[in-house]
């Protein structure tokens, strides 16, 4: 009895000397009040991730939020995506954390604090095939579900910031990227072909609606394309702050958030401011969930709205 | 008492009574020399002399002051009377009140700012990288497109909240304070500050359609020494009342007049001393002057008391005031001094507490004190020994009626000196004793309101800084902690900037913490504006040429880092300064800086020492210099380079060599000023967190020395009373029934600052001391009186009764007298000075309820002997 007792605690104190507590996200009760840059759902839980390697999760359709107690990684984390159970998580340092069990556990798949770069977006398409993109053209791609990761550039003579990839059907990807710049894959991702944009401001996002795929970013501009990116249409926008995320709502709505507030509604071929109560500070990125409501996050942290 | 004293006694009795004539000249003499330098008194107010300068933080605000400024900063509000700020009219007054500012004396000119100056900027993300500028733009011209175009600047500044009013309803300007001048070293003067201040309000309000508010150390001077004034009003009233009080009880005009003398000659001398030691007087102390008279009014009434009593015991018609005045002398010299040096020594003690201001009240207080011995126990004999006897029969016939009567008044409170009265004073005495404990345990140290709590809470600077902390998102309560780095951190060290970051993200988390501004939240912010403005750009790189790029703009005057960037202070913005939101806060850095405690790299720390202690002619030094600067190797820290190549393969005995590296040693030592506090070096990378600057910080430390201080005080207070007691009464019993009335009311004191939610500080601390002080004379006067009567072998009971008509009567009349006199200080403009009215009366009335209640019934179980006479 003793003598397991003993074990046991040589164990625990081993188990807690394996994680280095210096790299580990802290815990604060603010937690939900700084900044937030990506937030997905698989609709038993919502999670988002920000800066100081916060992850924060709802499992009451964003009413109350928790901070998820293990996250290996104290870089700001910028976007994440979510298949089933599986979570990906990608940032700063170059990092790729991974959880198995919706978001309550934490793995580091890749860091690289040396390349002093961020990965800006991670997409997986299903729970095996997965996209990391980021700064100066890197481009990680994984084939067993982040086990391991390709190390590669997006373009072998280009070294623009990649900000988004989406998915466009089975075997169509689609990125924008720095200064008017845009790649399209018709093979899953494993080719990439260059598109200059009409525009020649960086596009912070893209999200595929119908035939369309809508591209946003810079001072408010938006550009659709009704052909895969082979031609572009400049919208009038109603407003000069950037554009930073996107959803498409339960009730078939595109909308459109970014700086000092901004949110608009994007409708056949035009925008449309729309006011929002308590608006401020820059929004990141948006999601819809049920009963109406849209949770944003951003600069002050994380907030849910309903909206008409 | 015993022969000795009594021969002492006599021969300065001799003394004093065969040279009354030239004593009182010269008496007359000093009071009229030190009425001219009293009058030559000036106001002296200023704001290091309220700092616990020897504070750990206290060192810290010195060492950074000239960097980033203290904790004594104007804030000027320009509001609008209604709509937003952008019309012609609110502009034209912003800039002139911006230019106002600047000449302001005294007013640091890089630290002036507000949205018309140039260390204001803005930056904006276009698509070929940044534009920036001035807020207001230099081709301003008042059109409604300007407008448009000044708000989006503000915004982009991101002074919403701090430069402008979160409704645009009104702007800001900063201005920080020197309170010397750094080329003359002339000191500033406050009340000219708060006046020049309150010209520009008026100039600006009367020309104008706006309001100003104004808040700042210097302009809570001005209004407290405006106030200040009043207190000369409420002197009068006292010295009224007392008149009118001490005439219907002596029922005499020279009884009436005669300790009133004495009192404002004490007065007069003090005042008088302060002029001659160099001192000011400053409005926070200016009532001690009156507390002096009271304590010198209390004394004298023992005095008439007494030779009334005498007098009237002569042969019928042989009323002999010199031989009454001889007698009064005689007794009450001893309590007398007893008495004042306990008050003396009470005093004193308030100088254990490291703040000058509060050092200067315990100098101005105890030389008061000390020289009411020469008042009261020299002047006042003399003065009642030349009342002429005839056409005095009356008053003596009166005084002997009363005294051959029995009081009834007096014979019911002598019932305390036997039971039952006395076990149940002594049941209350015990039920007060653990009601004042456990409620003296909630008094708060430091301020437990918001606001400045000198001034009432609707003074017109306490709505000023309400309507400035409402409109503007940060409000006035900040403390600033410095952290200090190796050279050039903010760019060089990733591991620096993020720790400094992470702490700052901690004080955030921290209840009662509004905001936190530091530079890393600047450098995250500007990385994200060279990304355009995305905002998963904002983080620190640990890209050193991406920080250099980040925070290459970033001037010094923003008061977020130091020259070479080895010092960024964390500004914390607390929801106010109450005692409790301090220490959480404190508590919170402690535990930070406890957690992550910096490396120290000893050779450099050698180096710095040897650095500073430096001298050419002294071969040791020179030597000790070689051998640090050669330890530390190539890899060492760039701004030592220079040194380490002066001493590389040196001789101590090249002359030019020494030469050399002296002059190194002498550019270092400039860019390099010593640090008041000396510190070890930091190892690369390290950060060392150092509490405190800001107005709270200050509070902070204050708080900290008034806590540490208030026992010892205490303390040294009642170890002093028992002393003098013991020495006087030998007695250990007695001298318990004089001090634990006493040490009750103390408690109870305190319940009572924890009921009417006055803390413990700077101005109340001095308070309690003082009340134990004024509090033991009534004990010692009634003691020595009732000891007397013992020895004559009366019984307790009747001991005390004659001791109550006598000494008990006026001890009872003083304490009346002097709680109305200061109970009137109750409507005075000063919140402090109201407290202290109100803690004063209160342990003026208390002290002699337990001196006339407890006393006699703690005589009676602690001294069963006595119970019945011999």
């Amino acid at each position: 009895m003793k003598k397991n007792l003993i074990i046991c605690l040589i164990l625990l104190s081993t188990g807690l000397l394996a994680v280095d507590n210096n790299e580990m996200a802290e815990l604060m009760p603010k937690f939900s009040q700084s900044l937030y840059l990506g937030i997905a759902t698989n609709n038993t839980s919502i999670i988002a991730v920000g800066e100081r390697g916060h992850i924060a999760m709802s499992n009451d359709y964003g009413n109350s939020w928790q901070q998820s107690k293990n996250v290996p990684t104290k870089a700001t984390l910028t976007a994440i995506s979510i298949i089933d159970n599986n979570v990906w998580a990608v940032g700063h340092d170059t990092t790729i954390i991974y959880s198995s069990d919706n978001g309550e556990t934490w793995q580091i798949q890749f860091e690289d604090k040396e390349r002093q770069m961020p990965l800006l977006d991670v997409l997986f398409i299903n729970e095996s095939e997965g996209f990391a993109i980021g700064a100066y053209g890197t481009y990680l791609s994984t084939y067993d579900g982040g086990k391991s990761w390709d190390d590669s550039l997006i373009s072998a003579d280009q070294d623009f910031h990649l900000n988004k990839i989406i998915e466009i059907d089975e075997f169509k990807l689609f990125v924008v990227a720095e200064a008017g710049n845009a790649y399209r894959s018709f093979d899953s991702g494993k080719n990439w072909e260059s598109i200059e944009m009409p525009y020649s401001g960086s596009m912070f996002g893209a999200i595929s609606y119908e035939n369309q795929i809508i591209t946003y970013g810079l001072r408010g501009n938006v550009l659709v394309s009704e052909d895969f990116g082979e031609t572009f249409t400049q919208l009038d926008s109603p407003v000069q702050d950037s554009l930073f995320g996107s959803e498409h709502t339960f009730n078939n709505k595109i909308i459109l958030v970014g700086a000092n507030g901004a949110v608009l509604q994007y409708k056949n071929m035009s925008l449309s401011k729309i006011n929002i109560p308590d608006g401020d500070g820059d929004y990141t990125e948006i999601l819809s969930i049920k009963n109406n409501k849209l949770v944003f996050v951003g600069e002050s942290g994380i907030s849910t709205k309903q909206i008409r | 008492m015993t022969n000795k004293n009594s021969k002492m006694i006599t021969i300065l009795q001799n003394l004093i009574f065969n040279n009354k004539k030239i004593i009182l000249l010269l008496l007359t003499i000093i009071t009229i020399v030190m009425g001219y330098f009293a009058s030559q008194l000036k106001v002296d107010a200023g704001f290091k002399k309220q700092l616990p300068l020897q504070h750990e933080y206290m060192k810290t605000f010195m060492d950074y002051e000239t960097e980033f400024g203290g904790a004594n900063r104007l804030l000027i509000a320009v509001m609008t009377k209604d709509g937003d700020m952008f019309n012609p009219s609110f502009f034209k007054t912003l800039e002139a009140v911006t230019d106002d500012v600047f000449s302001i004396k005294g007013v640091s000119p890089a630290s002036v700012t507000s949205i018309f100056t140039p260390n204001v900027r803005f930056v904006e993300v276009v698509e070929d990288g940044f534009a920036g500028g001035n807020v207001i733009p230099s081709d301003f011209v008042a059109t409604p497109d300007m407008f448009e175009v000044v708000k989006s600047n503000i915004v982009k500044a991101g002074v919403v909240g701090r430069l402008v009013a979160e409704n645009f309803n009104g702007a800001m300007v900063w201005a920080e304070l020197l309170e010397e001048d750094p080329v003359s070293h002339e000191k500033i003067n406050y009340q000219d500050v708060a006046q020049q201040l309150e010209e520009i309000r008026l100039k600006h309000e009367k020309a104008n359609e706006q309001v100003l508010h104004v808040i700042g150390f210097a302009k809570i001077v001005g209004d407290i020494s405006n106030g200040a004034k009043s207190v000369l009003y409420f002197f009068a009233v006292a010295l009224l009342i007392t008149a009118i009080l001490l005439y219907w009880y002596s029922g005499n005009v020279k009884l009436t007049i005669f300790p009133l003398i004495c009192s404002i000659v004490a007065v007069v001398w003090q005042l008088g001393t302060l002029k001659l030691l160099g001192f000011g007087i400053d409005p926070m102390n200016i009532l001690t002057p009156f507390l002096i008279f009271a304590i010198g009014v209390s004394h004298g009434v023992q005095m008439i008391s007494t030779w009334t009593d005498n007098i009237v015991t002569h042969v019928k018609n042989n009323w002999d005031g010199e031989v009454a005045a001889k007698y009064t002398f005689a007794v009450l010299l001893a309590p007398g001094i007893i008495a004042l040096l306990s008050d003396t020594i009470g005093f004193a003690t308030i100088y254990f507490i490291d703040i000058r201001i509060i050092q200067e009240l315990a100098i101005t207080a105890t030389i008061g004190v000390a020289l009411i011995i020469i008042t009261n126990l020299v002047l006042m004999p003399i003065l009642l020994s030349t009342i002429n006897t005839s056409n005095f029969g009356k008053f003596c016939h009166r005084c002997l009626n009363k005294k051959n009567t029995d009081s009834k008044f007096w014979k019911a409170i002598a019932g305390f000196a036997k039971n039952p009265l006395a076990g149940l004073s002594v049941l209350v005495l015990i039920g007060l004793f653990a009601f004042g404990y456990i409620k003296s345990q909630e008094m708060q140290i430091g301020d437990s309101q918001t606001g400045v709590p000198e001034l009432r809470p609707d003074a017109k600077y306490n709505t000023d800084a309400k309507t400035i902390s409402s409109q503007f998102s940060l409000g006035v309560d900040m403390i600033s902690v410095i952290a200090e780095s190796s050279a050039n951190a903010c760019t060089e060290s990733y591991k620096a900037m993020e720790q400094i970051d992470r702490f700052a993200w901690h004080m955030e988390n921290v209840p009662g913490v509004q905001k936190v501004i530091t530079l890393s939240q600047y450098a995250k912010i500007i990385t994200a504006g060279w990304n355009e403005g995305n905002p998963k750009w904002k983080a620190l790189s640990r890209n050193k040429f991406i920080m250099r790029q980040s925070l290459s703009s970033i001037e010094t005057d923003t008061g977020l880092l130091n020259k070479d960037c080895s010092t960024m202070p964390i500004m914390i913005f607390t929801e106010d300064h109450k005692a409790s939101t301090i220490s959480t806060v404190v508590a919170a850095v402690n535990d930070f800086r406890e957690k992550y405690p910096p490396v120290i790299d000893k050779d450099i720390t050698q180096l710095v020492s040897a650095i500073y202690a430096f001298d050419s002619t002294n071969k040791t030094a020179i030597q000790s210099l070689i051998e640090k600067a050669g330890k530390l190797g190539s890899e060492s820290a760039e701004k030592f380079n220079r040194i380490a190549d002066a001493v590389y393969n040196m001789d101590v005995n090249d002359s030019k060599a020494v030469e050399y590296l002296a002059d190194e040693v002498a550019s270092y030592v400039l860019n390099n000023p010593a640090k008041l506090t000396k510190l070890d070096e930091l190892a690369e990378g390290e950060v060392r967190f150092r509490l405190a600057t800001g107005n709270v910080g200050v509070m902070a430390a204050t708080n900290d020395v008034v806590k540490a201080a208030q026992m010892p005080m205490l303390i040294l207070v009642y170890a002093a009373i028992i002393i003098l007691c013991l020495l006087t009464f030998r007695t250990l019993l007695g001298t318990l029934a004089i001090v634990i009335p006493l040490a009750l009311v103390s408690f109870l004191a305190y319940a009572l600052m924890a009921f009417m939610g006055i803390g413990l500080k700077v101005n109340t601390l001095p308070v309690v001391a003082l009340g134990v002080g004024i509090g033991v004379d009534y004990g010692i006067y009634i003691f020595s009186k009732m000891q007397e009567f013992l020895k004559q072998g009366k019984n307790l009971h009747d001991a005390y009764y004659e001791t109550l008509r006598l000494t008990g009567k006026a001890v009872f009349f003083t304490a009346v007298t002097l709680a109305v006199g200061v109970g009137t200080w109750m409507f005075s403009d000063l919140q402090f000075q109201a407290d202290m009215g109100v803690l004063l009366a209160f342990m003026f009335v208390l002290n002699m309820l337990g001196a006339l209640l407890i006393l006699p019934s703690l005589a009676y179980w602690l001294m069963p002997k006595y119970r019945k006479g011999s």
